[in-house]
């Protein structure tokens, strides 16, 4: 589609993004640290927080775009990426909080002072970072083009810009006050939308145009067709035309009127939803994408099984591909650096814990949110057919300029936020653990903070490359691959250091290498790679891919596990010693 | 470090809480001390082997139950997704299990942090933590 942009929505949202950035910016200059903000924030903050560094581009723009395009399916993330923060709180916290001072490394090296383990904590942290960076990066691009008519790589650009003159010239305490205003106003701002959508209720769209399927042909010469006609908005030209309506609501009714959370739901499981399918064709004369309408009873919509087509089939990989991600979602969240890096911004461990509860409130209530947004978005004529990540903020449009002014902004700087605290998690992953303990290099703090502020520039340049590179792509499903990549690695290590004292350092070094190596490996040989980033068709990826499935967890984080209670066993005499 | 600065006529004299020369200071500014930096940031916490025990063992409990109900969940979507479709209230069971189990989580947290309050008194002296969590 092609952008609208409009003055107001310009000028709302750079308002909003840059006084928020650049004042926590300036105020945090002198104060306190730069990684960890000197264990100094309140538990209340911090709490808001987690849910500004948690609810990313993923779970604002990816999963209710996955929401709006599959229904039911785009929950089970949002109740995946919840779930993880119970092992966070129950089982990872506190141990934590108590064992570390700094950097997941810390944690993980209390006992042992290894230089194997901070290499392999390092890196690792590294590795989660830039993969989770990729989403983050795409979900912006994503954001820029419709709201300043830009193009998507330029806006990767600008976000890559922004962010890491954030955390250079910031760090954490401005950080996280930024986290916790924007996590605030996220939640408050999904609580309006949801409001809004529930009060307009549902209605039918009897248009015939509604329903008029559509082409995108493009020629060898890389020319664009729209349904015949030249792309563009002019006379004579054509466009793409949001999608999404109901085409029959129950008893015959044309309209519902305002609906509560629980009729809403119900009267479209009673309902006929118009989803779109797309089908792509190759040829001599290029390539032509058609969309086509496909009635959809709503009771269907709301059931799993439309994106993960296999739950409703025979196949058991495809069942076991699914029991994977949910796995990889559940473990995930207690083994991303930057979530993890936010238990050393607080007090102590009771300050741990209740920020934690006040992180999954925040985050829970905006994930039940999702649902209703996504299904809004799904009925409301809003769903941008090439770019799935926009649902919720076209939806915002549709009730007028300057609500997606504000949405979008408030989703353009949680990204914003959230890659800067990715980036100091990353960065701070460089300085203390690679170069100061394996390199053995002692630098003084304010060189310490010079090389931070280095890598932070480096890693940041590496996410706007990725970002570009992944356009396209949903931001919830990337995030997908994050986490499982982060289990497999960091979980095992940091489980069993806590809870069995036949660890070994080497046990734990092989674990992180062993966890992180094969998810990444399973991951670039697996169907889903193949299919949508070597840009082979589905049936090819089927049989070109090494593995049966293409979630990772469920292999590797037990490989984790394995991995370190073999070695452990090994090498345990030298321990004794 | 604690340090107590003055505005005086001749302009800011800072003094060092802890053993930190004035001269030194005047080199190196607080803003570029980046304080809290270091590894020194938060002060250490008195642990209590006890509590922390009592607080690893109900956690593990919570966490048992919590992981049950999605374990379940997960099953029932990948083998039985027909269960899914059975409809209370006019919503069906995907939703209601789904916004269960955010719910669950929050409750489950509340009631952590209920029976997380307060210390443990030491039983006596030698006391082994029952889960390895204590040092």
């Amino acid at each position: 589609m092609i952008p609208d942009p409009s003055p107001l929505a310009i000028a709302v949202f750079v308002a909003i993004t840059l006084g928020l950035s650049f004042w926590f910016g300036a105020k945090a200059k002198s104060a306190a640290g730069y990684f960890a903000a000197g264990g100094q924030i309140h538990w209340f903050v911090n709490g808001v927080a987690f849910a500004g560094d948690y609810l990313s581009a993923a779970s604002f723009l990816g999963i209710c775009g996955m929401i709006s395009l599959f229904g039911y399916d785009g929950f089970l993330y949002s109740i995946g990426f919840l779930a993880g923060w119970v092992v966070a709180l129950f089982v990872i916290a506190e141990p934590l909080k108590r064992l570390g001072k700094y950097t997941f490394a810390d944690a993980l090296n209390s006992q042992f002072q290894s230089r194997g383990i901070t290499f392999a904590a390092g890196t690792s942290a590294l590795v989660v970072s830039v993969f989770y960076l990729i989403p983050q990066m795409v979900g912006a691009g994503s954001l820029i083009v419709p709201l300043l008519g830009l193009a998507h790589w330029q806006g990767v650009v600008i976000v890559g810009t922004v962010v890491v003159l954030i955390v250079c010239t910031a760090g954490m305490v401005s950080t996280t006050y930024v986290q916790f205003i924007k996590g605030g106003l996220l939640v408050l701002f999904s609580g309006l939308l949801t409001v809004l959508i529930l009060n307009r209720g549902l209605k039918v769209d009897e248009r015939p145009e509604a329903m008029a399927p559509q082409v995108v042909a493009t020629t060898p010469g890389g020319t664009k067709l729209i349904n015949g006609l030249p792309h563009g908005k002019g006379q004579g030209e054509a466009d793409l035309r949001p999608v999404g309506h109901l085409s029959k609501l129950p008893d015959g009714k044309k309209e519902t009127g305002p609906l509560s959370p629980r009729e809403y739901l119900a009267t479209l499981q009673q309902s006929e939803i118009v989803l779109w399918k797309s089908e792509t064709t190759s040829g001599e004369n290029g390539k032509v994408v058609t969309y086509s309408p496909v009635p959809t009873a709503g009771a269907d919509v709301l059931l799993p099984g439309r994106k993960y087509t296999d739950l409703r089939s025979d196949k058991l990989w495809g069942k076991i591909d699914f029991v994977s991600l949910m796995l990889a979602l559940f473990c995930g969240t207690a083994s991303l650096p930057h979530v993890l890096i936010r238990y050393y911004t607080v007090k102590d461990q009771a300050a741990a814990r209740l920020s934690t509860v006040v992180g999954i409130a925040t985050i829970g209530a905006f994930y039940v949110l999702t649902l209703f947004m996504g299904l809004g978005a799904m009925t409301s004529g809003t769903i941008d057919l090439t770019d799935s990540n926009m649902a919720a903020p076209l939806l915002a449009k549709n009730y007028g300029n300057l609500l997606f002014a504000i949405i979008s902004a408030i989703a353009f700087t949680t990204v914003l936020g959230t890659v800067s605290g990715l980036i100091v998690a990353a960065s701070g992953a460089v300085v203390h653990d690679l170069v100061v303990g394996v390199l053995g290099i002692p630098l003084k703090d304010q060189h310490k903070v010079r090389v931070g502020k280095i890598a932070a520039a480096i890693v940041g340049l590496i996410a706007v490359a990725l970002g570009i590179w992944f356009k396209g792509f949903n931001a919830g499903f990337l995030v997908g691959w994050a986490f499982s990549v982060a289990a497999s690695a960091n979980l095992p290590a940091l489980v069993m250091i806590l809870f069995w004292r036949g660890t070994t350092k080497q046990g734990v070094t092989a674990a992180i290498l062993v966890g992180m190596f094969s998810s990444l490996a399973w991951i670039l040989v697996s169907a889903e790679t193949f299919q949508n980033v070597y840009g082979y068709t589905k049936d090819q990826a089927a049989k070109l891919a090494w593995v049966p499935f293409s979630q990772p967890g469920l292999v590797t984080i037990p490989l984790g596990f394995a991995t370190l209670v073999l070695v452990s066993l090994l090498t345990r005499r030298s321990r004794i010693q | 470090m604690r340090v107590a600065c003055k505005r005086s006529a001749g302009g800011v004299s800072c003094e060092a809480a802890v053993g930190f020369p004035a001269a030194e200071n005047a080199l190196f500014p607080e803003s570029s001390r980046m304080a809290g930096f270091g590894h020194e940031a938060a002060e250490a916490e008195v642990v209590d082997p006890a509590t922390a025990a009592r607080n690893a063992r109900y956690g593990l409990v919570l966490f048992a139950l919590y992981f049950s109900f999605y374990a379940v969940f997960v099953v029932l979507n990948a083998f039985q997704p027909t269960a899914m479709s059975v409809t209370l209230m006019g919503v069906n069971l995907a939703i209601i299990y789904g916004m269960g189990l955010i719910i669950a989580a929050l409750v489950l947290a509340l009631i952590y942090c209920w029976l997380c309050r307060g210390r443990v008194e030491p039983v006596s002296a030698g006391h082994e933590p029952a889960s390895g969590v204590g040092q």
